[in-house]
């Protein structure tokens, strides 16, 4: 940044346009403007600084009740309005910036009334919307301390209880501030990394890691499955079993009527027992009033036959047929004769008494002639007895059959009475029946909760699935912009690194050249260097730190400045060639009265430094200030030499001399008489080679 | 990790960025530097 000129309107002492000139002219960089205290140095310093950077409360000077200029704002009617303006035009990096900042002045009750401001920046004839930004990166605010002081405020650099002053200063100037920038700027960059990373989890609804989950489920579902197969088999095991005692049961029932079944059979039973002794009394009755008859009828031949055989064998007594014998035949079947035939009746007593008489052969036979004759003499029919007696028989045996038959069911139905009427089976029965049935139901409801819990986990499952691949391409997601955070962290680190290592090397940088610098213009035996608190420190030949005069405050301020401003100007030349490097700029400095109250000798030398500053130096100074001695020093870098000129109704006079200042070996007044209270800015010609 | 030269070349982006956008709010500034990590470190 090269000022090139400061053009004031109607601003404070400066009556209408007002023109001054600060560019470098044939290598040559200071400009100076001498002027009477009060006159409108400081005025100059507060134009340029409220140009660039607005403001009612400056540093140099309060704008706060006085912007315009007395003669202006006289001539102004009542409530009629005028505008002060300060332009200030600039080179930077080859652009040609012109700031012009206005304020509306009107005059209401006699009073300046402030109104609104307004700032224009072009650079290179393009108009610029954020006009106070532009300027702000060329020369911030916080520059302002490092390039325009006013007299005493140059040495607060070098107090030590201000390193933080210095520190600003180098980072400021160094445009360390860029790469701090930088670092800020990425870190927010890494900021909203992180949270589209928290997003992404937390709007995935994924607390969890779905292949665990996944093996959980399915570790879940074998035992669960299992369960319902197990369940499954149970609850036919007590189906079967309720089957077989339903079947029991049935069968129970079933069985129950037999009783009755039986009491029924029990009854014909003795019914058919009875009716069996009848037809057996019958039987017998018939047969014993027909036996008689019917053996002698029947078996009379046989009869015979079998004595006369068993008489051969001498086996028949020849007296008489008993019991026995008959019996004996009966035994043999040879007689339709039944046992009852024998059992004492009349006939058959009357036979015995037959046989028992027959003592001889021929008595039986004769016996056996009145038999038959006897079986005559009853008219026996053989036929119809024996028909009677077969039907007694048979009846007898259908009897019996029927008995028999009836008996056997009786013993069927009983078996089974035995069997299933057992008195608490069927007692014994319900209840299993009810424990099986409570058993399958309980089997049955766990079924049902098994298969909704499968179902469920099989729902889980196909989330966990659906989870598993959201989550494989959030993890991609989240690690790609995990990736982008740790890139960010990396160049946040370089840059970091980049610069404590930076800030570090200008510190031992600048402390050598300060070193050099204040050897070679006091020649002291004192020495001054930056320590690594960053305060200028200076110490005694003893190697003590010793204190600062304020001269050598002021000095050691100033050459701390211009070695800043050299190092800086350095590292702009150098920056293409360092991939980190932020460029620094090349700054003007604008001094407000340096000398103070020093003697000749630190005048020279402060003039010396002031001359090394920057690139650019602009000196406001009085003309008790200049001299020829200083004059010299400046000799052979002088662009623009200026004169305040106060125009005054009375003018002032200094140690009894009109002010006037010596310049190129002429005198030139600082005041003329005039109606009117204003300063006027004049050129003050140099004469390279007459000075 | 990533190439040292990989990294100073985002820097060199990101003085560019801060440089050609000085009229810019810093959320612009934060969000062309982002596109520029998201261009450096794809997929």
């Amino acid at each position: 940044m090269i000022l090139q000129r400061l053009i004031m309107t109607d601003f404070r002492q400066f009556e209408k346009r007002n023109q001054i000139d600060f560019s470098n002219v044939d290598n040559k960089h200071v400009s100076i403007v001498i002027a009477s205290n009060g006159v409108g140095k400081t005025t100059i310093l507060t134009a340029l600084v409220w140009c660039l950077y607005g403001g009612k409360k400056l540093p140099y000077g309060d704008l706060t009740e006085q912007f315009l200029n007395n003669n202006t704002f006289d001539s102004l009617d009542e409530g009629e309005q005028t505008t002060v303006e300060v332009v200030l035009i600039f080179e930077d990096r080859k652009s040609k910036y012109i700031i012009t900042r206005s304020i509306v002045i009107t005059k209401e009750n006699s009073k300046q009334v402030n109104s609104s401001v307004s700032l224009d920046v072009v650079i290179d004839n393009v108009t610029q919307h954020y006009a106070q930004e532009k300027i702000d990166t060329i020369l911030g605010p916080s520059m302002k301390e490092y390039f325009f002081f006013d007299g005493e405020g140059i040495g607060k650099l070098a107090d030590s209880s201000r390193p933080d002053l210095v520190q600003k200063g180098i980072k400021n100037v160094m445009k360390i501030d860029t790469r701090t920038t930088a670092f800020e700027l990425i870190k927010e960059a890494k900021k909203t990394f992180d949270k589209e990373s928290a997003k992404i989890q937390t709007n995935s609804g994924i607390t969890d890691i779905p292949e665990e989950r996944i093996d959980k489920i399915d570790d879940q579902l074998v035992i669960k499955k299992s369960a319902l197969e197990k369940a499954m088999e149970d609850r036919d095991t007590y189906e079967k079993k309720l089957s077989a005692i339903d079947k029991e049961l049935i069968l129970i029932k079933e069985t129950k009527p037999k009783v009755e079944e039986r009491k029924r059979f029990e009854d014909e039973l003795i019914l058919i027992e009875k009716s069996l002794i009848t037809a057996n009394y019958k039987q017998k009755d018939l047969v014993t009033k027909n036996a008689y008859l019917a053996l002698s009828y029947e078996a009379f031949s046989n009869v015979s036959s079998i004595i006369a055989e068993k008489q051969k064998r001498g086996e028949l007594p020849l007296i008489g047929i008993g019991k026995h014998f008959i019996e004996e035949l009966m035994k043999e079947h040879r007689c339709i004769c039944g046992e009852e035939l024998v059992e004492g009746e009349s006939h058959y007593k009357h036979l015995e008494e037959i046989m028992k008489r027959a003592t001889a052969k021929s008595e039986l036979e004769g016996n056996l002639s009145s038999l038959g004759s006897f079986v005559e003499a009853h008219k026996y029919d053989n036929k119809d007895f024996i028909t009677k007696l077969k039907e007694s028989r048979q009846s007898i045996k259908e009897l019996q059959n029927k008995k028999s038959r009836l008996e056997q069911d009786v013993a069927r139905i009983t078996a089974d009475i035995d069997k299933w009427l057992d008195h608490d089976k069927e007692e014994r029965l319900d209840l299993k029946r009810t424990e099986t049935l409570t058993s399958k139901d309980d089997q049955i409801k766990l079924l049902a909760q098994l298969e909704i819990e499968i179902e469920i986990l099989n729902s889980d499952l196909k989330k966990a699935k659906k989870d598993l691949e959201l989550s494989q391409s959030i993890s991609e997601e989240v690690s790609l912009i995990r990736n982008r955070i740790s890139f960010c962290e990396e160049a946040m680190l370089m840059l970091e690194e980049k610069n404590k290592e930076e800030i570090e090397s200008i510190r031992i940088e600048l402390s050598q050249r300060l070193s050099k610098r204040f050897d070679a213009m006091l020649h002291s035996e004192k020495k001054v260097y930056l320590d690594e608190s960053f305060r200028l420190v200076v110490v005694g030949k003893d190697g003590n730190i010793s204190g600062k005069s304020r001269g050598e405050a002021k000095l050691i301020s100033l050459i701390f400045i211009s070695t800043l401003i050299e190092l800086a100007k350095e590292k702009e030349i150098s920056m293409e060639s360092d991939f980190l490097s932020t460029g620094a700029g090349v700054y003007p400095i604008i001094v407000d009265s340096p000398y103070g109250e020093f003697d000749a000798v630190y005048k020279k030398t402060i003039s010396i430094a002031l001359k090394e500053l920057s690139p650019q130096v602009i000196i406001l100074l009085n003309q008790e200030q200049w001299n020829e001695d200083i004059e010299n020093v400046f000799s052979d870098s002088l662009a623009h030499a200026y004169r305040l000129v106060a125009h005054r109704p009375k003018l002032n006079y200094l140690k009894g001399d009109r002010n006037r200042v010596f310049f190129n070996r002429r005198t030139f007044d600082l005041e003329v008489q005039d109606d009117r209270e204003f300063t006027t800015i004049e050129k003050l010609e140099i004469n390279n080679e007459s000075v | 990790m990533y190439q040292k030269n990989e990294v100073q070349e985002f820097i060199k982006i990101v003085f560019e960025i801060i440089d050609n956008n000085k009229n810019e709010s810093n959320p612009v500034k934060v969000n062309l530097i982002k596109k520029e990590v998201e261009r450096k470190v794809k997929r």
